[in-house]
């Protein structure tokens, strides 16, 4: 079986091939691994990749999966799933317009309001997280059109705080 | 609490919304429920926590490192009411707090101290103002702080104004109280301090220094005893500096005595904090005593069972914080589920921990998971010690520094003691980890894909024939 899987940025291209019972043979641009599998747990493998042994450690974690091998981690989506679900999203991400926390956090502060006029990088709201302050800032020169949030309100990443209209709207071009 | 078990004390742990499901709940004698999971409904309100003391029938109360440890009104609440606070008097809390009454304070005992402001202010102009007398770069400190929060180091005028307002509501939030006040920013400086204790009787023995230079965001992610900076001249001078500044406040109980050391082996004070460490696993290492037990005898009246002379540390210990958080993306916190842990073990290993498999980390408080602590005869063993344990230490379902750690101990700049608080920017600035086993990690999410019979709970429902795993694989297609 074929498999693409993604590895940080990077999309790497696989070819699997069952060996015997506990086997497989994965090759990847040519060079062939062989490696011996023993599912110790849910969670844990024992891995002897070419000869080494590893004990390998992995959870499903949202749409990836979360894999330990000597105290380092990493984490792997496959590839084709993940290209078909943000494809849908890949505009907005180009051209950010929207003020998002990047984890589940408090409003402390808001520090605009409508109608402000800002310029890319000002700072605009306050928001905390496992007591630590974080200050998100505007992604673009524009103007502020909307405040969705209130102070010591819980919000979520993807949820939009603050909407921001451009002051040129580049994508119309 | 193990040490009240072995003492025979019962325990009572009170506890918020957040934290039904947490280590110190499940692990207590008795649990009392405090309030929703905001800080001030629950481990900040001095009211609920009293009753729930009464209501148990509590002979004293140990406020442990965060939220009430250092807040005087609490000490002097338990005092009032006739309850024993683990920990100094609330007078001596009140005075060594506030910073800059502390800094007052040790100027007096002739202990060096770091240049800068001596009482706290909240006019941002004369803040200002001060901030040019003693020249930029400034440390923007909380008057109450600690673990750096309200912490910001403020480099020229622009950022001065949103750096205070920021600081302000983060020490407001942190200890209710967002009084701040500036001092000089030194660069590259250790950050070493001494554990006292100190009895009723008017003892002070300090058990040795603790090296806590490797910070980030002004917070300590590991810490080692003794300090590579250290000549057996210096300790005796420092340790006696930390006594002194123990003496001046009429400190009773176990405290920390900080101080930055400069590049020429100058120390200044910093400040004391009056509560147990997080670091304080270190020191009980290296001594061989368990400080908790001395806090709890000294809080029952009883003199110190030890003087200076009697002080003997052998051996080197490291801790780890391990914080869920991701060391890729600025330490940023990552709160979720543990899917799957399994702790390191082994001769000279220990791991205080506050997570299993299956708990949740709230969002809401700091994101400490645990302290990883390990003990060797020799500086050189106990890093070796400590890597073998932080690549045992498993942790699935959020981000650690696990692998940030494993670097920084392996690297050449960490071997030679090179340690200062500016460490991670200086030798680790926008570290990734090396991901030499990419293939075999592929491989486990590609052997995970195709052996979903290895779960029979996960297929609960389905027919109970153990599939093989090759059975399984006609879904990839060919």
């Amino acid at each position: 079986m074929d498999y693409r899987l993604k590895l940080d940025e990077n999309v790497i291209s696989f070819h699997a091939e069952k060996k015997g019972d506990h086997g497989i043979a994965l090759s990847r641009d040519g060079r062939i691994v062989d490696i011996e599998y023993t599912a110790i747990s849910e969670y844990h493998q024992y891995l002897v990749v070419d000869g080494c042994p590893l004990n390998v450690f992995i959870a499903r974690d949202g749409n990836t999966k979360m894999v330990v091998i000597r105290g380092i981690s990493y984490y792997i989506g496959d590839a084709d799933a993940a290209d078909s679900r943000s494809r849908g999203k890949k505009r907005d991400q180009i051209i950010p317009q929207e003020v998002t926390p990047p984890m589940p956090a408090v409003v402390v502060r808001i520090l605009v309001s409508p109608g402000d006029s800002v310029k890319q990088g000002d700072s605009v709201i306050v928001v905390s997280s496992m007591k630590m302050e974080t200050t998100l800032s505007a992604p673009a020169d524009g103007k502020v059109r909307a405040v969705n949030v209130a102070k010591g309100e819980k919000v979520m990443p993807g949820q939009i705080l603050i909407d921001i209209d451009r002051d040129t709207e580049p994508q119309n071009q | 609490m193990n040490t009240c078990r072995e003492m025979g004390i019962a325990t009572v742990a009170v506890y918020s919304e957040a934290d039904r499901k947490a280590v110190h709940v499940l692990n207590a004698d008795q649990a009392v429920f405090l309030g929703d999971s905001d800080p001030s409904e629950s481990y900040l309100n001095i009211d609920k926590i009293i009753a729930a003391a009464k209501q148990t029938g509590s002979e004293a109360i140990h406020p442990g490192y965060g939220f009430l440890a250092e807040n005087p009104l609490f000490a002097e609440r338990c005092e009032s009411e006739g309850l024993v606070f683990i920990g100094p008097p609330s007078k001596v809390i009140r005075e060594l707090g506030d910073k800059t009454v502390a800094r007052r304070t040790v100027m007096g005992s002739g202990v060096p101290v770091i240049p800068g402001m001596n009482k706290p202010e909240s006019d941002t102009r004369v803040l200002a103002g001060e901030a040019e007398k003693i020249g930029y770069p400034v440390l923007i400190k909380a008057a109450a702080g600690g673990g750096g929060k309200g912490m910001r180091v403020v480099t020229s005028p622009g950022d001065f104004n949103e750096a205070c307002a920021s600081a302000t509501s983060e020490a407001k939030r942190a200890f209710s109280d967002g009084s701040i006040y500036l001092e000089k920013y030194l660069s590259r400086p250790r950050h070493v301090e001494f554990q006292i204790v100190a009895d009723r009787q008017g003892h002070v023995v300090h058990l040795s220094e603790r090296e806590c230079s490797i910070q980030r965001r002004h917070q300590k992610i590991i810490e080692e005893t003794p300090s590579t900076i250290m000549t057996p001249e210096l300790r005796e001078r420092m340790g006696a500096a930390a006594v002194a500044v123990a003496k001046a406040s009429g400190y009773v109980n176990a405290g920390t005595v900080e101080f930055l050391v400069d590049q020429q082996r100058n120390f200044y004070f910093l400040e004391v904090n009056t509560r147990l460490q997080v670091e304080h696993p270190i020191t009980e290492m290296i001594t061989g005593l368990d400080i908790v037990r001395i806090q709890l005898e000294v809080a029952s009246g009883n003199p110190l069972p030890f003087t200076q002379e009697d002080v003997r540390s052998r051996g080197h210990a490291i801790e780890c914080r391990i914080y869920a958080e991701d060391p890729e993306k600025g330490f940023y916190p990552s709160p979720g589920k543990i899917i799957y842990m399994q702790e390191p073990s082994g001769p000279g290993i220990r791991n205080d921990c506050g997570i299993y498999s299956g708990f949740q980390v709230p969002v809401e408080y700091d994101p400490i998971l645990s302290k990883l602590i390990v003990y060797a005869e020799d500086r050189s063993q106990a890093i070796k010690r400590m890597i073998q344990a932080l690549e045992n230490y498993i942790i699935l379902g959020v981000k650690t520094p696990v692998p940030f750690l494993i670097d920084v101990l392996k690297s050449e700049a960490f071997a030679r003691g090179d340690t200062s608080t500016d460490f991670i920017d200086t030798h680790f600035c926008g570290w990734k980890p090396d991901r030499c086993y990419a293939d075999a990690a592929c491989a486990a999410f590609i052997i995970d894909e195709l052996t979903p019979a290895v779960k029979p709970k996960a297929a609960a429902g389905q027919e109970n024939t153990e599939l093989s795993p090759w059975q399984t694989l006609g879904q990839w297609g060919r």
